[in-house]
């Protein structure tokens, strides 16, 4: 069972601002940077509820 | 996901690529994208670092979960459109693909969300007309 960590106020990234980097395993365990994905061109990021 | 899967070739057609983001362990994201058969990469936000630092984090339920959104990021990662829904609903993947064709690289101001609109439901009737017939209907 999980823990719910509790909410912090992030912000949302806006229209014309630059999102901030992140780097994060993928489904194989390898670290993936945002950076790196969206630099060949344009990147649909989509973030979903996941597994239930 | 699977909507996004049938969209998948338009996407990288239009010369973009798709990542999706969950906050679901590597090994249950592996199994997600073998089932549904998804051939773009799925992360882990086990920590939901990225998803509270973007402010689209869903504490109320399942532990804690991502709110469904959709960004668009130009090479740099400026934001070329953001859409974050309250439950489930998302911008259909057709918008996203006709967006990406149309080089739409801003969208216009007042649009700082995209939400339904008649030309969005105009928009999508358009592109299944012109796209649909050959794909299967989108799951959820």
């Amino acid at each position: 069972m999980t823990i719910a960590p509790p909410p912090n106020h992030g912000t949302l990234p806006k229209l014309g601002q630059q999102a901030p980097d992140f780097a994060l395993p993928d489904s194989t365990g390898a670290a993936r940077r945002l950076s790196d994905l969206v630099a060949g061109g344009p990147l649909v990021l989509l973030f979903y509820r996941g597994y239930w | 996901m699977a909507e996004y899967r049938e969209h998948y070739k338009a996407i990288r057609a239009a010369g973009a690529s798709l990542v999706a983001v969950s906050v679901d362990a590597p090994e249950k994201s592996e199994a997600v994208r073998q089932q549904l058969r998804l051939p773009f990469p799925i992360l882990s936000d086990r920590e939901r670092r990225v998803v509270q630092e973007w402010d689209i984090y869903n504490p109320k339920e399942k532990g804690g979960i991502a709110r469904p959104a959709v960004f668009i990021l130009a090479p740099d990662r400026t934001v070329r459109l953001v859409s974050v829904d309250g439950v489930s609903a998302r911008v259909p993947a057709a918008d996203i693909v006709a967006m990406l064709r149309d080089h739409t690289d801003t969208m216009p101001t007042r649009r700082k969300r995209l939400i339904p609109t008649l030309s969005t439901f105009f928009r999508a009737a358009r592109n299944a007309l012109r796209f649909g017939a050959r794909q299967p209907k989108a799951q959820r």
